[in-house]
C-alpha cells in the first residue's frame, strides 16, 4: 500500500514539518481536544507516566530492588519523598520503575488483543454468513466468562509470571476488540464509498486494508486507550493475588500486596502504589474519552454540520 | 406477462436511428427475499418482493436514458442490476453485447467501461482519502503508473473544472458541488463508455445543480458517453434525457422519446407524475392539478392486473383483471389498455 | 395585514464553532398576518431554517443575540421556558423535513397525536401518572374521547382508514403518511401558525402535491397561517401568498409571490429563477450562479451576494445594504437596484460561462 506518492508532493524538509506541526496544533480537532480541560489532564497524566517509565534511571538515585534494612519503613522525607518499604527500598523509585512494567505489559497486551481482535473482527464482519456466525459465537463463549476470573484461571494454570499474565489478559481481552471492529466493519461495508470502490474494481484485500480498516480504527483506538487502564488494573490485581510479578519486582500490585501487612504502621507503603494505579487508570480513561471526540473523521463540529 | 414486455424497449427511435446498444436488459426480474421467521422458513414459506419485474430496456450509444418513478418503483435496483451490485433473478443484462454478472466477477476492462455517480457525492468518497487519492483509486486498479496517474489526475481535474488547490482536501471539506465534481472525475477516470447517474444532482442547491448538469452534458458531447440517468426530479430528466423510461412498482409503464413523452404522455401514470411537478408559472398550480391518491402499494402483494389500477383515475374492471399489453403509440410504448386515448386527450388539450 | 400574528424584527442568530462565530441569521425582519402562507426560500446556508428554528425558540446550539420575535403580542426572545412551552402547545407548531427522525419510533402514531392533544388541553398537567396509564388510576373515558379526536385529525390530514391505523407505529407508515402524521400532531394543538421546514423535500412529487393540497386546505378551513421553508421556487409559486428570499442570513427580497416570480428585482432572485431548468431549452446549457455561498464566519460586510453578483460595484462590498421599496409590499435589499433594472453593464458572460 504505497499511497505516499499521492499524499505528499514530496516535500519533507524540516520547515514544512514544523509548519505541519503548528497547523496540527491549531487544527480544529486539536482545539476541540484542548477545549475540554479533562482531556488535557488525561494527556498530562499519561505523558507523565510514560516519561517516568522512560527516564526511570535518571529520575532517582536509588535502585528499585536494593534493600537497605537500616532504613525500613521510613516515613516520607526529603530523601525518600514517598518513604521506604519494609525492606528499606525507596518507594518512589519502585513506583517509577513499576510504571515501566505496567506500561510494557499494557502495550503488549493491548497490541496482541488488538491484533487478534482486528483479524477476527474484520474477517467476521466482511465475510459475513457462517464465518461470521462461527467466530462471533466463539467470542460470545469467551465473553460469557467474567474477564478477570478467566484470566485468573489461565494465569493459575500457566503458573505465576509476568509473561503468563500477559497471555492471560490477552486471551481475555481480544474479544471486545473483535466485537467492536466487527460492528464497525458491518456498517462501513454498507457505505456508498465501499460500493463505489467495488464498482471501480478495487480488489477485496485493498478494500479491506485501505478503505475499511482506516474507517473502523477510530473507535478501536479509543477502546485501546481505555483498555490500557483495564490491563494495568488487571496486572496489578493478578500480581496482588500473587499470580503475576514476583517479589522483588517493583510491580504496583505486588507492592500493595507486600505492603498490606504494614498498613497500620506505614500507610505510605500501600497508599502510594495504590494512588499510582488510580492515576494511571484515570489518565488513560480521560485520554480515551478525549480521543473519542477527536477521532471521528467527520467534523461533528464543522459549520456545515450544524444544520444551518 | 413476458410475451409483450419484450417489446417495451422497441420504440420507434431505434428504427429511425440504428445505433449500437450499449446496455441491454432482457426480461430482467429481481426478487428480494424478506427475512421470514424461522418457522416460516422451516415450513418452506418464503416471502419475496419483486423489485424489478420483467423489464426489457436498452440504452444506445451516446444517448441519455432517463429512468423516472417514485421511490419504491425499482429504479435504483435497476441501476444496481446494470452495475452488478445485484444479479438478476431472471433475465439477462448485457453490456457491449456481452452478458455480464455480478461486479466481483467482472473483468477490469468491463469495470472500466461503466462509471457510477451517486446521489450524495460526499458519502461516495472514502472520508480518509484526499481528492487526489480518491481519483487515483480507479486508475490504480487499471494499472496506471505513478507519473501517468499524476498526469491523468491533473487532466481530469481540468475536465471537471476543479482547481488543483483542492487536491489535498478531504471530501467533507468540499462543498456539495465540488464533491460531485470529484465523483465525476473519478467516474470518468478510466474512460468509460457508460455512466450510471443515480440522482446526481438531487442533493444539490439550485444554483449548483445547473453547473453539474452542464458539466455532464459537456462530457457527454466530448466523449460520446452513454448516460443512464435515474432521477425523481423530472425537470432535470426532461432537460437532458433523450429517451425516458417510467417505472412504477418494478414495472415499466412507458418508454419513449423524451420530448413527446413529456408533451403527450400515453400512460395515466406518466401524466399524473408530470402534473404533480410544481413549476414557477404563476398561472398553474399543483393545487388545481389532478393529484394521485394514496401511496405506492406494497410490493409484497402487488395489485392484480395493471399494477397502477389502484391509483389510476381511469381504471376500469378490465384493468383490475388483465395485465395490459404494450401499446405502441408512435413515439413511445405504453403499458396501458387506454394508451391511445390518454395520449389523444392530452393532444386535444394542447391543440383544441 | 391588519395585526400581524408573528412579527420578527432585526433577528440575529449566531452559532459558536471552533472556527469562530457563525452569523447564521443577520438582521431578518418580517411579519406574518393571519391566514397567510408565506414562503421562505433560499439555498443551503441561507439561514432559512435557523430563522424558523429561532422563531420556535429551538435555535440551540445557536443563540439569538439581537432582535425581537413577537407572536400574538408575546415577546419570545425573553419569554421563559414555560411560556414558550405553552405557546408551542397552543398556537405555534412546527413540521420538520424528515418525519422519520421526528416521530418517536417506540410509540404508536396515535399516542403521539394524543400527547400533543394533552399538551394543548392542559399544558400544566403533564403528570407521570398520565403517562404510565396504570389501570384504575387512569381516566379511560378521557382516553377514549382523545382517540376519537385522533381519528378526526388523521382524517383531516388525509390518512386513509384512520381507525385501523390507531395502533400503527411510525415504521409501519410510508414517508408520505409519516409527514401527514406529523401534520396531525402539529394540528392537534390547533395552531394559529404552522412553521413547515422543507415538509415535502424528502417526498416524491405525487406525495408532495398531496401534502401541499392538504396544507392549502387547512389554511382555508382553519384560517391558519403557514410559514413554508423550502428551496423549491416551484412549491413557493404554487402555494404561497408572499415569499421571502434569503441569502447569507439576510433577506434579499420580500414580496407577493406573483410579483417576485414575474418581476424579480434583486439580482439574486433573478439568478435563482434563471437557474430553473424550465426556463432553458432542452439540452441547452443551464444558467448557473458562479461561486459559493459565503462562509458566515464573523459576519459579512456589505452584500452577502456581492461575490457572485453580476452587478457588483465597489459600494456593494461594505456597509449596510439599503432595503428599497419596489412596489406594493415588495422590497429588495440591494444598493444598485436602479442599475440592475436597467440591465446596464451587467457582466452577464461570467454568469453563463465560467463554471460549466
Amino acid at each position: 500500500m504505497t499511497d505516499a506518492d499521492d499524499t505528499t508532493v514530496a516535500s519533507t524538509s524540516k520547515s514544512t514539518k514544523r509548519t505541519r506541526l503548528r497547523s496540527l496544533y491549531h487544527s480544529r480537532k486539536a482545539r476541540q481536544f484542548r477545549a475540554n480541560s479533562l482531556n488535557i489532564v488525561g494527556l498530562v497524566i499519561v505523558l507523565a507516566i510514560i516519561a517516568s517509565a522512560l527516564f526511570a534511571p535518571f529520575l532517582t538515585p536509588y535502585d528499585p530492588t536494593e534493600q537497605n534494612l537500616e532504613n525500613r519503613l521510613e516515613s516520607p522525607s526529603l530523601e525518600h519523598p514517598m518513604g521506604t518499604d519494609q525492606l528499606g527500598r525507596d518507594i518512589l523509585t519502585r513506583l517509577v520503575y513499576g510504571a515501566q512494567i505496567s506500561l510494557r505489559i499494557g502495550v503488549i497486551v493491548v497490541a496482541i488483543s488488538l491484533g487478534i481482535g482486528t483479524v477476527v473482527g474484520v474477517t467476521a464482519g466482511y465475510a459475513g454468513g457462517y464465518v461470521d456466525e462461527a467466530l462471533m459465537r466463539f467470542v460470545d463463549i469467551l465473553l460469557a466468562f467474567p474477564g478477570l476470573l478467566l484470566a485468573l484461571v489461565i494465569a493459575g494454570i500457566l503458573g505465576p509470571s509476568l509473561t503468563n499474565i500477559m497471555i492471560a489478559l490477552a486471551v481475555v481481552g481480544w474479544t471486545r476488540y473483535a466485537r467492536v471492529i466487527r460492528g464497525s466493519v458491518l456498517s462501513v461495508k454498507e457505505q456508498e464509498y465501499i460500493k463505489a470502490s467495488q464498482l471501480m474494481g478495487v480488489s477485496r484485500v485493498r478494500i479491506i486494508l485501505r478503505h475499511i480498516l482506516p474507517n473502523v480504527i477510530g473507535p478501536v483506538v479509543v477502546l485501546a486507550t481505555i483498555d490500557m487502564a483495564g490491563v494495568i488494573l488487571g496486572t496489578a490485581g493478578l500480581s496482588f493475588l500473587g499470580l503475576g510479578a514476583q517479589p522483588p519486582t517493583p510491580e504496583w500490585g505486588t507492592m500493595i500486596s507486600e505492603g498490606r501487612n504494614y498498613l497500620q504502621d506505614a500507610w505510605w507503603v500501600v497508599n502510594f502504589p495504590g494512588m499510582a494505579i488510580m492515576l494511571a487508570v484515570l489518565g488513560f480513561n480521560l485520554l480515551g474519552d478525549g480521543l473519542r471526540d477527536v477521532l471521528d473523521p467527520r467534523d461533528t463540529d464543522a459549520v456545515q454540520n450544524k444544520g444551518l | 406477462m413476458s410475451s409483450h414486455a419484450k417489446h417495451m424497449s422497441d420504440d420507434s427511435d431505434e428504427t429511425r436511428k440504428p445505433r449500437e446498444a450499449v446496455i441491454e436488459l432482457e426480461n430482467v426480474t429481481k426478487e428480494f427475499a424478506l427475512e421470514d421467521s424461522l418457522l416460516d422458513q422451516l415450513m418452506g414459506r418464503r416471502t419475496t418482493i419483486t423489485a424489478v419485474s420483467n423489464v426489457s430496456l436498452t440504452a444506445y450509444e451516446g444517448e441519455t436514458l432517463g429512468i423516472v418513478g417514485e421511490s419504491g418503483s425499482g429504479k435504483s435496483t435497476l441501476a444496481n442490476l446494470i452495475t452488478g451490485l445485484h444479479t438478476p433473478t431472471q433475465g439477462t443484462v448485457r453490456i457491449n453485447g456481452e452478458e455480464v454478472s455480478s461486479v466481483t466477477r467482472r473483468s477490469p476492462e468491463l469495470l472500466a467501461d461503466v462509471g457510477v455517480i451517486f446521489q450524495n457525492a460526499k458519502s461516495s468518497i472514502d472520508p480518509r482519502l484526499t481528492v487526489r487519492q480518491a481519483i487515483a483509486e480507479p486508475l490504480k486498479t487499471q494499472g496506471y503508473g505513478r507519473t501517468e496517474r499524476q498526469e491523468r489526475i491533473s487532466e481530469l481535474l481540468e475536465l471537471v473544472n476543479l482547481s488543483e488547490r483542492y487536491t489535498d482536501r478531504y471530501a467533507h471539506e468540499l462543498s456539495g458541488g465540488q464533491a460531485q465534481r470529484v465523483a465525476i472525475a473519478r467516474a470518468i477516470a478510466t474512460e468509460p463508455r457508460v455512466l450510471i447517474l443515480d440522482e446526481p444532482v438531487s442533493a444539490l442547491d439550485v444554483s449548483v445543480k445547473g453547473s453539474i448538469i452542464n458539466l455532464l452534458m459537456r462530457l457527454q458531447r466530448e466523449f460520446g458517453l452513454t448516460y443512464v440517468l435515474i432521477s425523481h426530479d423530472l425537470s432535470v430528466v426532461r432537460h437532458i434525457a433523450d429517451r425516458i423510461a417510467v417505472m412504477y412498482l418494478g414495472e415499466l409503464m412507458e418508454v419513449g422519446s423524451a420530448e413527446p413523452l413529456f408533451e403527450t404522455p400515453a400512460h395515466p401514470y406518466t401524466k399524473a407524475l408530470l402534473e404533480a411537478i410544481p413549476d414557477t408559472d404563476p398561472t398553474t398550480s399543483v393545487l388545481d392539478a389532478f393529484v394521485l391518491e394514496g401511496d405506492v402499494p406494497s410490493p409484497v402483494d402487488p395489485p392484480s392486473g395493471c399494477v397502477f389500477h389502484t391509483r389510476c383515475p381511469i381504471a376500469e374492471d378490465r384493468c383490475r383483471r388483465d395485465v395490459p399489453p404494450v401499446v405502441d403509440v408512435e413515439t413511445s410504448a405504453s403499458r396501458c389498455h387506454f394508451a391511445k386515448r390518454v395520449r389523444a386527450e392530452k393532444e386535444e388539450v394542447q391543440n383544441p | 395585514m391588519t395585526e400581524p400574528l408573528l412579527s420578527v424584527e432585526n433577528l440575529h442568530t449566531h452559532f459558536e464553532t471552533y472556527d469562530g462565530t457563525v452569523h447564521a441569521v443577520n438582521g431578518v425582519s418580517f411579519e406574518i398576518g393571519p391566514g397567510e402562507i408565506v414562503g421562505i426560500v433560499g439555498e443551503s446556508g441561507s439561514g432559512k431554517s435557523v430563522t424558523a428554528l429561532s422563531t420556535m425558540r429551538l435555535e440551540d446550539p445557536g443563540r439569538i443575540v439581537e432582535g425581537s420575535i413577537r407572536f400574538r403580542g408575546t415577546e419570545l426572545t425573553t419569554a421563559t421556558d414555560r411560556d414558550i412551552r405553552q405557546l408551542r402547545g397552543g398556537g405555534l407548531s412546527m413540521v420538520f423535513q424528515d418525519p422519520m427522525t421526528t416521530l418517536n419510533p417506540v410509540f404508536t402514531v396515535s399516542e403521539q397525536i394524543v400527547e400533543s392533544l394533552k399538551v394543548h388541553d392542559n399544558p400544566e398537567a403533564q403528570t407521570l401518572r398520565e403517562y404510565l396509564r396504570i389501570p384504575f388510576f387512569h381516566d379511560r373515558t378521557d382516553w377514549r374521547k382523545k382517540r376519537e379526536r385522533v381519528v378526526e385529525l388523521m382524517e383531516e390530514v388525509g390518512i386513509p382508514n384512520p381507525a385501523e391505523r390507531l395502533d400503527a407505529y411510525p415504521h409501519e407508515f410510508s414517508g408520505g403518511m409519516r409527514q401527514r402524521a406529523m401534520l396531525a400532531i402539529a394540528l392537534a394543538s390547533e395552531p394559529d401558525l404552522l412553521i413547515a421546514d422543507e415538509p415535502t423535500t424528502a417526498l416524491d412529487v405525487t406525495i408532495q402535491a398531496q401534502i401541499l393540497k392538504i396544507i392549502a386546505r387547512l389554511r382555508e378551513e382553519r384560517g391558519m397561517s403557514v410559514v413554508m421553508i423550502t428551496h423549491d421556487l416551484g412549491v413557493v409559486a404554487d402555494i404561497c401568498d408572499r415569499v421571502i428570499v434569503m441569502y447569507g442570513g439576510e433577506i434579499m427580497e420580500h414580496g407577493p409571490v406573483e410579483q417576485i416570480i414575474r418581476n424579480p428585482q434583486h439580482p439574486y432572485t433573478q439568478a435563482l429563477l434563471e437557474c430553473m431548468p424550465q426556463g432553458t431549452q432542452r439540452k441547452e446549457k443551464l444558467e448557473t450562479i458562479d461561486g459559493q455561498v459565503p462562509a458566515q464566519l464573523g459576519g459579512i460586510t456589505g452584500c452577502p451576494f456581492a461575490s457572485r453578483c453580476d452587478y457588483t460595484h465597489d459600494i456593494c462590498w461594505s456597509g449596510d445594504m439599503p432595503t428599497v421599496d419596489c412596489g406594493e409590499n415588495h422590497q429588495a435589499k440591494c444598493c444598485e437596484l436602479q442599475r440592475v433594472n436597467d440591465g446596464e453593464n451587467a457582466t452577464h458572460s461570467s454568469n453563463t460561462g465560467g463554471t460549466l
